[in-house]
């Protein structure tokens, strides 16, 4: 149960700065996913924190060691941290079982690289070449390899990039019980938003090499700090409105506002309305908007409606619909909005 | 279970925070520089050389008719080689890597088999057989028989590596087949064809026994010539043939290479059915095949069977000579490799360019022909360490400057197959960067060395001009002694070395020609 803890960390390649002052902490034994868009220095905070990288300030430690503070580092041979890079990387001259037990003292690498296999779902493909595996096997194999040496600690690197999408989730869902299971604390860098709201019990956004929010997935879904985090997870409206106290007047009319101990706003305000805060009527209906469908993405069980307001500054929106519900591109709705919603000061 | 537990707290390793080091990375830049300046001192060397004969020398040697002659049959036969080659090595692998050529593999290694054959082996055979045979013609094509498969290894390799997609979407949009050759295959290859063509133009200036029996005079014959009466005129005339060779290594660097050799292609391309033109195919290659293997074979059988009338060597100095080829050959290809894998990793880690320049300095070598390395290092020992001259040491040296390059691409193409990915990885298992060397990088790297390695081994095994220059006296290779019969027109004496050279050549070049091909299944990792 190691905590990880990084302390304003900078680093640059050259002229470019990658990473500013970036603080984080990853509770011992529970999954952090890092989500940012490519770019955005994540895969460098891995790399710092494996020790493939030296910090240009600083400092990290894990489970209240010194790793690094700027000056001097612990190499990494000697971190004890588990890294499932991005597409795998198994050693393509050794076996399953020889990448597994590659960190293995000699003696106990036939029975933990049977014992891990089991853990993974591997069982009986010991003697394969990485080659003559799926990409989703290889990705098994590489942290079962990451998982041999004991890790206090695994780092994965956007570790299901290049598989299809089904077997990313099924994938997601097996890692994230092994490292549960296990205690380990994890770090987890994504892309995928919905891969980092599914697995992790925190997530941390990261843009232009900087944290901008990092909370539990739902209250950073619900609740975020700022719109720019709004944004970063899951899909947002961000509407114009005028606030007076606890409610606020927008294009979709009356909307509660959550005040969340923010204090009290009035003026201008952005105001946050997820998608399935958004209800469609079919009628008339008052206090509802007029609006067009402009697009219909359909899920199956609901559907995402693009729609554009007819009044006034002719805005679109997203709304979450039932899947059941019939509606044609072009067709006329009317859209009300449920709050509480969030607010920010224009 | 108690036994279990106490090793798993052992594997806990220690954590110390070390002062960083200035890191490996860096002393393997440092170590690649003073690689590289070991490879150009013969360059210097040769400046001094030419320097200390004085300018009136050089005047004297260069502005007379007889230079402007040489450098005309230099250039005119270097560019006629060097287009022939191409237009051969291109065909040919096409034929292999994009029809359904009925044993394919087989024409493989037989089509890469010709530089396993040592050229003035080659002309010996045919001045021996038609003595008539002199001059351009014969020169043209002889060289050209010995050094196409230097296209077509690479254009086979390029042919394999581009997609296939490319020329099939090339046709969804209408182009013909012979117009997506020329519009879409062609440029995709480009790159390789001028590697090739460059590798045969070097080969061909510094060319020395094929000429001398096919009586062409070029810059390298005259060279050896005046070696032999007055070092001084060697070392002014090697100027403007080290002028020349730079000249074409230049082309090499003035055509951008903008192929995406980086893609890896999603799958096979498909072969060309042959239909009626299978016969007419198989038969031009076993022609070609025909006229540089069977031929040049063919005729040192005969010159042995002949002679059994006469006189055959003493199979004690067969036995020597082929001892000394065999020792001064892998000391030499082992020297090219262990000096060629720190600058082949030198880009390893960090690339920037600095280091890209560092490495490309090293192919220079390519451009410097065996007679003048050997003249520069004759004149290093004789004028800076005379206890070095008439040893075998220097030979080995020689051979490991002039073939350094040819080891360097083989173990550069594996180092872009070892990502420094896989480096991490293994060091973050807990293992010390040695060990992750050992274990990791250099298995990955082992088929490179061992390609690289054979290639170096069979460029030495053949190699003439050098041998001739720095064999230590009394010490008789295959070369030096087929040389030396050959020359006295004792064919039949003559046979069983140049037999001997291609029975040793033969293998790694089978060994080589298979690596190129297998080249497809090797493991494509995507770029960090």
């Amino acid at each position: 149960m190691s905590t990880i803890e990084l302390c304003s960390v900078c680093k640059s390649f050259g002229a470019v700065r990658v990473l500013s002052d970036v603080g984080l902490t990853v509770a011992g034994g529970s999954i952090t996913a890092v989500l940012g868009a490519s770019g955005s220095g994540k895969t460098t905070m891995l790399r710092l924190i494996a020790g493939f990288e030296q910090l240009d300030r600083g400092t990290i430690a894990i489970g209240g060691q010194l790793l690094d503070d700027g000056q001097r580092s612990v190499r990494p041979q000697q971190r004890g941290v588990g890294y499932v890079p991005q597409d795998g990387a198994l050693f393509p001259h050794l076996t399953v079982a020889g990448n597994v037990g590659f960190g293995l003292a000699r003696g106990q690498r036939v029975e933990k690289a049977r014992e891990l296999l089991g853990l993974v779902g591997l069982e009986g493909l010991e003697h394969r070449y990485p080659h003559e595996l799926s990409g989703g096997q290889q990705q098994r194999v590489a942290l079962a390899r990451a998982l041999a040496i004991e890790p206090s600690v695994v780092l994965l690197d956007e570790p299901f990039s290049s598989l299809d999408a089904s077997l990313r989730a099924e994938l997601g869902r097996d890692v994230a019980t092994i490292l549960r299971a296990r205690a380990t604390t994890a770090v987890l860098v994504t892309h995928d938003q919905s891969e980092a709201l599914a697995l992790a019990d925190e997530i941390a956004v990261l843009k232009d090499g900087r944290v901008l929010a990092r909370d539990s997935p739902r209250s950073l879904y619900r609740d975020p700090p700022d719109l720019l985090a709004a944004g970063a997870i899951g899909e947002a409206n961000i509407l114009a409105a005028e606030a007076r106290g606890e409610r606020a007047s927008c294009a979709l009319g009356e909307v509660a506002l959550s005040t969340n101990g923010r204090g009290l706003l009035v003026g201008t305000v952005r105001l946050l309305l997820r998608p399935e805060q958004l209800t469609l009527h079919l009628e008339l209906t008052s206090g509802a908007a007029r609006a067009r469908v402009l697009e219909l993405r359909y899920h199956g069980h609901d559907a995402l409606a693009r729609l554009m307001l007819e009044h006034p500054d002719r805005e679109t929106v997203l709304a979450r619909v039932p899947g059941e519900m019939a509606l044609e591109r072009g067709q006329e709705v009317w859209v009300s909005a449920g709050g509480p919603a969030q607010a920010w000061a224009k | 279970m108690a036994k279990l537990s106490t090793a798993d707290v052992a594997v806990a390793p220690p954590r110390a925070l070390r002062r960083r080091r200035a890191g490996r990375s860096c002393a393997v830049a440092v170590l690649g520089v003073c690689i590289a300046a070991f490879l150009l001192s013969p360059l210097a060397l040769l400046a001094i050389d030419a320097h200390s004969a004085g300018w009136r020398e050089i005047h004297h040697v260069l502005l007379r008719s007889r230079s402007y002659l040489l450098l005309r049959h230099t250039i005119v036969l270097t560019l006629l080689v060097a287009a022939l080659a191409a237009v051969l090595g291109v065909a040919t692998a096409w034929c292999t890597e994009r029809t359904r050529l009925p044993a394919r593999r087989v024409w493989t290694v037989l089509l890469v088999l010709p530089i396993a054959i040592p050229d003035d082996v080659v002309g010996y055979a045919w001045h021996s057989t038609f003595p008539g045979m002199s001059g351009l013609a014969a020169a043209t094509l002889v060289m050209t028989l010995g050094t196409y498969p230097l296209v077509y290894l690479p254009v086979a390799a390029a042919l394999r590596r581009s997609d296939p997609a490319m020329q099939d979407t090339a046709h969804s949009l209408g182009v013909g087949r012979m117009r997506t050759f020329a519009r879409v295959t062609l440029p995709l290859i480009r790159t390789a064809v001028m590697g090739g063509c460059v590798l045969v133009a070097l080969t061909t200036i510094s060319e020395y026994g094929t000429f001398e029996i096919v009586r062409y005079q070029t810059f390298t014959t005259e060279v050896f010539t005046e070696f032999q009466f007055n070092s001084r005129a060697a070392a002014a005339l090697s100027v403007p043939l080290v002028c020349l060779a730079l000249l074409v290594l230049a082309v090499d660097g003035i055509v951008p290479s903008r192929a995406a050799t980086r893609l890896a292609p999603s799958r096979a391309a498909v072969r060309a059915r042959l239909g009626r033109l299978v016969a007419p195919t198989v038969g031009a290659l076993s022609a070609l095949v025909g006229l540089a293997i069977g031929f040049p074979l063919a005729i040192v059988l005969y010159w042995m069977v002949q002679s059994q009338h006469t006189t055959l060597p003493a199979a004690a100095t067969l036995g020597q000579a082929t001892w000394n080829s065999l020792i001064y050959s892998v000391l030499g290809a082992s020297a090219a490799v262990v000096l060629a894998l720190p600058v082949a990793l030198v880009s390893f880690r960090r690339v920037t360019h600095p280091r890209r320049m560092l490495q490309n300095s090293t192919y220079i070598p390519l451009a410097l022909p065996g007679v003048v390395i050997a003249l520069s290092l004759v004149f290093f020992a004789t004028r800076y360490a005379y206890g070095l001259y008439q040893t075998s040491f220097l030979l080995i040296v020689a051979y490991a400057i002039m073939h350094f390059p040819l080891a360097l691409v083989c173990i550069r193409a594996s180092v872009a197959q070892a990502p420094a990915r896989l480096a991490d990885v293994g060091q973050s298992l807990g293992r010390g960067s040695t060990s992750v060397f050992v274990r990791v990088t250099l298995p990955l790297l082992a088929p490179g060395l061992l390609a690289g390695f054979c290639l170096v081994f069979l460029f030495a095994v053949t190699e003439l001009t050098a041998t001739l220059l720095l064999a230590p006296i009394g010490v008789q290779t295959l070369a030096t002694q087929f040389w030396a019969y050959q020359s006295e027109v004792a064919y039949g004496a003559a046979a069983p070395y140049a037999l001997l050279i291609i029975v040793l050549a033969a293998l790694p070049a089978a060994v080589l020609a298979l690596w190129f091909d297998r080249g497809r299944f090797q493991p494509q990792l995507a770029p960090q």
